[in-house]
This record gives C-alpha cells, sequence and structure tokens, in this order.
C-alpha cells in the first residue's frame, strides 16, 4: 500500500510546533539583494509590454482583416467588368441572276475600339439584308407564269384539281390525343426460301 | 498583479525565497527576480502564487546549478565563505552563524523541505507539490532534519509532538 494513505500525516499547526522549530523559525532570513527600484520598474515595463503585445495583436488582427477584404473587394469588381468585343462577319447574299442586290438600309453599328484584353468574347454576326424577291428561285415563278398564261388562254379546266381534303379532326378534350390512332397492318409472313424449289 | 501585490510578495517571501534558492545556486537575487517577473508576465497568475513561486525558483536554481560556469564559481566562492543566510540580529536563542552551518551540513533533499516548511510556510501537499514524491515522505524528511538540526546545535529535550 502506498504510503501516502497509509502515513499522510496532518500538517502540524503551528501551535504544536516545538520550541526549537519556533527558535529555527524566528531566525529571519538575510534580506534579499534585490534592487526593488529596478525591479520595480522592470516588472511594470513586463506588464506593460503585456499590454502592447496585446494590443499589437488586435491590430495585427484587424490589418489581415482588412487586408483579405480589399483584396476580395478588388477581386470581386475586376471580375464583374465584361467586356464585350464584337466580331463583324458580312454574309453575302448568293447573287441571283437578274436580280440586282438591294442596298443595305439600316448601317450596322461599329463596336468602339476596345484595346484592353477582352474577359469575355460575344460574337455579333452582322448580315446585310437580302431583298425578298432572291428568296423564291426562278423556276418557280416561271413555271406559275406559264400556269397563269395555259388557264387564260384554255379555261377554267385547266385549274389543277385540289389537293384532297385531311379528314376533320375529332374534338378533344383533355387527356385524349388528338392525333387518330393509326392501325398498324400485319405484314405478310415471308416463305422461307427452300433450297428444293425449282428455280425459275 | 498590481504594483501593491507585489510589493507585498516581495516582503514577504524574498527572502525566504533566496534562501531556498541558495541551496542550489549563488546568485540566487537573480533566480528570484526572474521568477517574480514571470510572475507579472503571466496574463493569469496562480490561484495561490506562493507555492508557484517556489516551484519556479526551486527550477530556475537547479537549471543554474547544471551550469558549469556557473557550479565552478559557486564552489570557488563556496570554499572562500559560507554566505550569511540569516539576519544575526534576529532575536532568537539560535547564534544564525551556527545554525546556517547546520542547516548547510543537512542533504540538500532535507534541507530544502525544512526552509520551505519553516520559512516559506508552505504545507507538506504543497512541499511534495513542489519537490516531487508524497506528503509523507516530505513530513518523513522534515523530521529527520530537525532531528539532525538539534543534534548538531546541540539542543536536547526533543518535544516535537
Amino acid at each position: 500500500m502506498p504510503d501516502t494513505e497509509m502515513n499522510t500525516p496532518p500538517d502540524p499547526p503551528p501551535g504544536r510546533r516545538s520550541a526549537f522549530e519556533w527558535s529555527l523559525a524566528a531566525l529571519r532570513p538575510a534580506d534579499a539583494d534585490v534592487a526593488r527600484p529596478s525591479f520595480m520598474f522592470k516588472a511594470g515595463q513586463e506588464s506593460r509590454n503585456k499590454v502592447v503585445r496585446f494590443w499589437r495583436c488586435v491590430a495585427g488582427g484587424l490589418v489581415v482583416v482588412l487586408a483579405t477584404g480589399g483584396v476580395a473587394t478588388f477581386g470581386i469588381v475586376q471580375n464583374s467588368e465584361q467586356r464585350v468585343m464584337a466580331v463583324r462577319a458580312e454574309i453575302q447574299a448568293r447573287p441571283v441572276p437578274g436580280v440586282a442586290p438591294a442596298v443595305p438600309t439600316t448601317p450596322a453599328v461599329e463596336p468602339p475600339p476596345d484595346t484592353a484584353a477582352p474577359s469575355s468574347v460575344s460574337v455579333q454576326i452582322v448580315t446585310r439584308p437580302t431583298p425578298p424577291a432572291d428568296v423564291t428561285p426562278a423556276g418557280e415563278i416561271a413555271a406559275a407564269l406559264e400556269r397563269r398564261r395555259n388557264i387564260l388562254v384554255g379555261g377554267l379546266g385547266l385549274i389543277p384539281d385540289a389537293p384532297p381534303e385531311l379528314p376533320k379532326a375529332a374534338p378533344t378534350y383533355p387527356g385524349v390525343f388528338a392525333a387518330p390512332r393509326v392501325e398498324k397492318k400485319p405484314l405478310p409472313p415471308v416463305e422461307p426460301e427452300s433450297e428444293d424449289r425449282p428455280p425459275n | 498583479m498590481t504594483a501593491d501585490e507585489l510589493s507585498r510578495l516581495i516582503d514577504r517571501h524574498a527572502g525566504a525565497l533566496v534562501l531556498y534558492a541558495r541551496q542550489w545556486t549563488d546568485a540566487p537575487e537573480d533566480v528570484v527576480q526572474t521568477a517574480l517577473l514571470k510572475l507579472v508576465r503571466l496574463g493569469r497568475p496562480p490561484e495561490n502564487p506562493v507555492p508557484w513561486l517556489y516551484t519556479v525558483v526551486r527550477n530556475a536554481a537547479r537549471d543554474a546549478q547544471r551550469s558549469e560556469r556557473r557550479r565552478t564559481k559557486y564552489e570557488t566562492r563556496r570554499a572562500e565563505h559560507t554566505p550569511e543566510w540569516f539576519d544575526p540580529d534576529s532575536a532568537t536563542g539560535l547564534d544564525a552563524e551556527t545554525a546556517s552551518e547546520a542547516l548547510a551540513e543537512l542533504p540538500v533533499e532535507v534541507r530544502e523541505i525544512v526552509i520551505a516548511h519553516l520559512w516559506g510556510g508552505l504545507t507538506f501537499e504543497q512541499i511534495a507539490a513542489t519537490v516531487g514524491g508524497s506528503a509523507s515522505t516530505a513530513y518523513r524528511r522534515y523530521v529527520a532534519g530537525i532531528t539532525t538540526l538539534r543534534a548538531s546545535l546541540g539542543v536536547s529535550c526533543p518535544t516535537l509532538k
């Protein structure tokens, strides 16, 4: 068993000291050669340094926070500036024989010159407008003119029949498909070719 | 810690702390001043600063003793003369110089306990926490030290209760 449990005595109170112990305790230790003024000055310096260190830490933390915030703000502002670079591409309409190309009615807007490197690029394609007459092929026009001339000469019987009428759509209501149902016709069975069949 | 508290601490305990540090080093005042400055530097002072000071002084004095240069110097000085440990004008029936010599003959592990208890006012629990070991060991060493001192100083009639 450890002696701390068995033999730990209570501290003898001062009144129970022997006379010899009292005599010993009455001996005053020699004066400590502590230069009181200089020591107190050093202690004051230490105490002041402690306060200064605290405020230095606070100021340093604030500087770090402000610097981080400034850098973050600068980065956000830099990223928000969107620069647009316009690329001008002209698509010339194919010239149609017999039809003079039209002159564009509205001039293309020239983007301002940008010398800085763009952070994002948007492409603007400027197309010169072409007259609608160019869209119709010349062969169709010629066929329509021919058909009109024939009707005027030969009579109304030459008018082509109207296209077959489409089946009327059934009335629809929510939940029913409008398209008519298409019945699939079964495919005829394919007869396997037999080798015994005589060739035709 | 305020300046008044520090002054009170110096008035009451600096002498005993110097006597305690003298067991190991020949520059006990420096050790005690360093310990007091450490106490001032602490952001949160200990609840009971006196045992804390004894622990710091003990460690610092032992570190100083380990220094070869200081130890040589200390031994040389010690051979020349024993410094006064006690005020010779103390109002006691014991001679200060004789008591110092008797105390110096004690083994250091006994002497430090006697000094810490008699002049430092530390309890045996506090001494045990400072020097290591148990309170009962500290008490046994203290009793042995007192017995040895009594024999050295020629004081009879042991009445330790």
